[in-house]
């Protein structure tokens, strides 16, 4: 009951970052309903469900394991867990960040691979470890590019434009999971995370 | 059955394509309208979701939709597949082709800007020497803007702007922020004004070819509304040498249909309009048509600042919200006062907080940064006017054909130095402006998008007296073929800065009403 309240409320409010400015949507209308055979009304009852991250795991099998490991510990950084709260760890944005630049067109999977070596070439030249496996003043050093100010252009660093990328997408990953927006205290459901105007396939 | 003939069709259903059905039905006249695609049911085709339940977490499936970037997740299926309905260009000159095929065309989704072209655009050549003068004036158009405007209810403040016409509005009388006066004074020395932001509001939340339009054209019972009609040649009487119809595709099905009229009025949209008479091999005596491609060079977020007393949630009633306009502010004096010609407008929204990527941290200091930061933002777009130069346009690629093996258009198309510099200095103007406000600028750009980003193309199919150098007469009639109209955005000769719905409205209707004329004493 509690979700489908917060499902209600959701959907007056404007569905924050999820939606370009367009149209206001006209209500919603009922789900249920209409003429079932003989013409007589059809009641179907509403089901909850599952998605699938709620009840399987995903490996990773897109980036190299040194890769992985230091995207996972970097997300965590851009994204710690606040106490009672949701972070990058929770909402699993390393693994869906794998699935996602998997799936992508060469030149984004370009700036994950060359950028996540560039952060481990960096690591292990100053630490002689990987980015996972260093100290958290290490690796807070190692990611001093993210403090230049933010440009259009694409940065032609490739580890600048890394951090400044992969900013984002955890931002995104772990703000837009089920973990976050089911989370009060990641006030995912006032923030992005929440609910949008889905448009299904055309006939 | 018999093939009815009808007194006009019109090839499309959005803002142009339904300003002609609106006025030509209520003339009279027999109109069948084609639109390529479906007559959505809204509350059959959307429905509120939450973004985990996506596939792909509101980040969209990759490489779908790769030039739309209006697109996510949710709204993907709103635009047009670019594999159902490609093109091509050079990879280096990237054109961002934003499509919608369903009844009402983008007027469904417009950001319904609402603003008129002044004689800056109109007699631009007169005003700075470069490229061609409107065949019409301001004069000629503003008694149909002046009906235009109350049909889609545009809400604005008078002003007495020569750049930015006044309208027939619905009163704008909310006050201006704080903010918005200071940005107002601190523009004064660089020849700013600020006015409110001219919008559409319609009826019912929807300001649309499908609500404002379309039903009172059904209602005369002279319009007939075929969607799922995909346009593929305009067919022409061999012997009369005027076109007599029109050839389309069937989406579902894809049968081969073909459809007969007095007059066809092209309405599809600027560059499916010039790409359906190149693939008719029509109109074209001036080699004009697909040339003199425009829009308008865009930046979202261009300055991008914060109101300092507004942040740590210390803004007043009052001091910070809502949205403004700038219009553009360069070279109205002489046309020449700049190192380029024309100009740059702005809009800008106050109140807003930041996104992440303009704070130069992450964690726990980003979230307290965003937090101060919140309710504080200025933040602008720019539009600048694109010159029409002959070489920016479109053609038809004969190596490469849609869905329904109708062949595409290949574009060719790049901003240039007038354009570069234009928003260059537009927007450190406008950063400066800021300062002197007393805002923080945070972030400015001054790169536009490629091409086509505003969903503003225009031109391509252009209007002029002389018909060496131009498709169309002064009433979007071909000047090859007297039964022919194309009444959308690609009769443009000019961009300017300003939002181009209405302006399309109101040519629309001024050409059906023209076309309504001539074909009742029988002069088409």
């Amino acid at each position: 009951m509690k979700r489908r309240k917060f499902f209600a409320s959701a959907a007056a409010a404007p569905a924050a970052g999820a939606l370009l400015a367009q149209q206001p949507a006209p209500p919603a209308a009922p789900v249920q309903g209409g003429p079932g055979p003989f013409g007589r009304p059809m009641e179907v009852p509403k089901l909850e469900t599952a998605i699938a991250d709620d009840v399987a795991s995903f490996k990773p099998k897109f980036f190299s394991p040194a890769q992985y490991g230091s995207l996972a510990r970097l997300a965590e950084i851009l994204m710690p867990t606040a106490e009672g709260a949701v972070g990058a760890r929770e909402a699993k944005a390393a693994e869906f960040l794998d699935f996602l630049i998997g799936q992508s067109l060469a030149d984004r999977q370009q700036v994950y691979l060359k950028g996540l070596d560039a952060l481990n070439a960096a690591a292990k030249q100053k630490h002689q470890k990987t980015f996972d496996a260093v100290t958290e003043a290490q690796a807070l050093e190692l990611m001093s590019p993210l403090r230049k100010p933010w440009t259009y252009e694409p940065s032609s660093d490739p580890l600048t434009r890394f951090l400044q990328t992969a900013k984002a997408d955890v931002r995104t990953a772990t703000q837009n999971s089920k973990e976050f927006s089911q989370n009060a205290g990641s006030g995912g459901a006032r923030r992005v995370g929440g609910v949008g105007q889905y448009w299904y396939p055309l006939d | 059955m018999a093939q009815q003939e009808y007194d006009v069709l019109i090839v499309g259903s959005g803002a142009s394509g339904g300003m002609a059905a609106h006025t030509l039905t209520k003339l009279g006249l027999k109109c069948v309208m084609v639109e390529a695609g479906p007559l959505v049911d809204f509350d059959r085709v959307r429905a509120l979701k939450p973004v985990y339940e996506l596939p792909y977490r509101g980040f969209g499936k990759p490489g779908k939709l790769a030039h739309v970037f209006q697109a996510n997740e949710f709204n993907a299926n709103q635009w047009v597949d670019e594999k159902e309905a490609p093109y091509t260009h050079d990879p280096k000159n990237p054109y961002n082709w934003v499509r919608v095929r369903m009844v009402g065309g983008k007027s469904l989704f417009w950001a319904r800007m609402s603003f008129r072209l002044s004689d800056y655009e109109f007699k631009a050549k007169d005003h700075d020497g470069f490229g061609e003068n409107w065949p019409i004036s301001y004069a000629d158009l503003a008694p149909f803007y002046d009906r235009v405007d109350p049909i889609f209810r545009v809400s604005g403040r008078n002003e007495g702007l020569k750049q930015l016409p006044d309208g027939k509005f619905v009163p704008d009388e909310s006050p201006d922020t704080e903010a918005t006066l200071r940005i107002a004074k601190a523009g004064q020395p660089f020849g700013m004004t600020v006015t409110k932001i001219r919008r559409s509001l319609g009826t019912g939340g929807l300001a649309s070819s499908r609500n404002l339009l379309l039903p009172d054209a059904i209602a005369t019972g002279n319009l007939t509304l075929v969607p799922n009609a995909v346009a593929r040649e305009i067919s022409v009487d061999k012997n009369t040498g005027k076109v007599n119809g029109l050839h389309f595709v069937e989406r579902h099905s894809k049968r081969e249909m073909h459809i007969k009229a007095k007059v066809v009025v092209v309405a599809a949209s600027c560059l499916e309009s010039t790409r359906l008479l190149l693939n008719s091999k029509l109109a074209n005596s001036s080699g004009a048509l697909g040339n003199y491609l425009m829009d308008q060079a865009y930046i979202g977020n261009s300055v991008v600042a914060l109101v300092p007393e507004a942040k740590n949630g210390k803004a007043k009633r009052g001091m910070v919200g809502g949205s403004g306009y700038i219009p553009r502010f360069a070279n109205l004096k002489s046309g020449k006062e700049k190192n380029y010609i024309r100009g740059c407008a702005f809009d800008f929204s106050t109140g807003g907080t930041p996104d992440a990527k303009f704070f130069p941290a992450w964690g726990k200091e980003l979230e307290e940064m965003q937090m101060a930061a919140r309710g504080a933002s200025f933040s602008a777009t720019a539009m600048g006017d694109v010159l029409p130069r002959f070489e920016n346009k479109v053609e038809i690629d004969k190596t490469v054909v849609d869905a329904y093996g109708i062949p595409v258009l290949h574009f060719d198309c790049k901003y240039t130095d007038n354009e570069m510099d234009m928003m260059k200095d537009s927007v450190t103007t406008l950063a400066e402006v800021c300062r002197k406000a007393g805002f923080e600028v945070i972030s400015t750009n001054d790169k536009p998008f490629p091409p086509g980003y505003s969903i503003h193309e225009l031109g391509t199919c252009r209007m002029g007296n002389d018909p060496k150098k131009s498709v169309l007469n002064a009433y979007n009639q071909s000047h090859d073929i007297k039964n022919l109209f194309v009444v959308d955005g690609s009769s443009f000769v000019t961009a300017g800065t300003q939002n181009p719905t209405m302006t399309i409205c109101a040519l629309s209707m001024r050409a059906s009403e023209y076309l309504a004329d001539k074909l009742s004493k029988k002069e088409i």
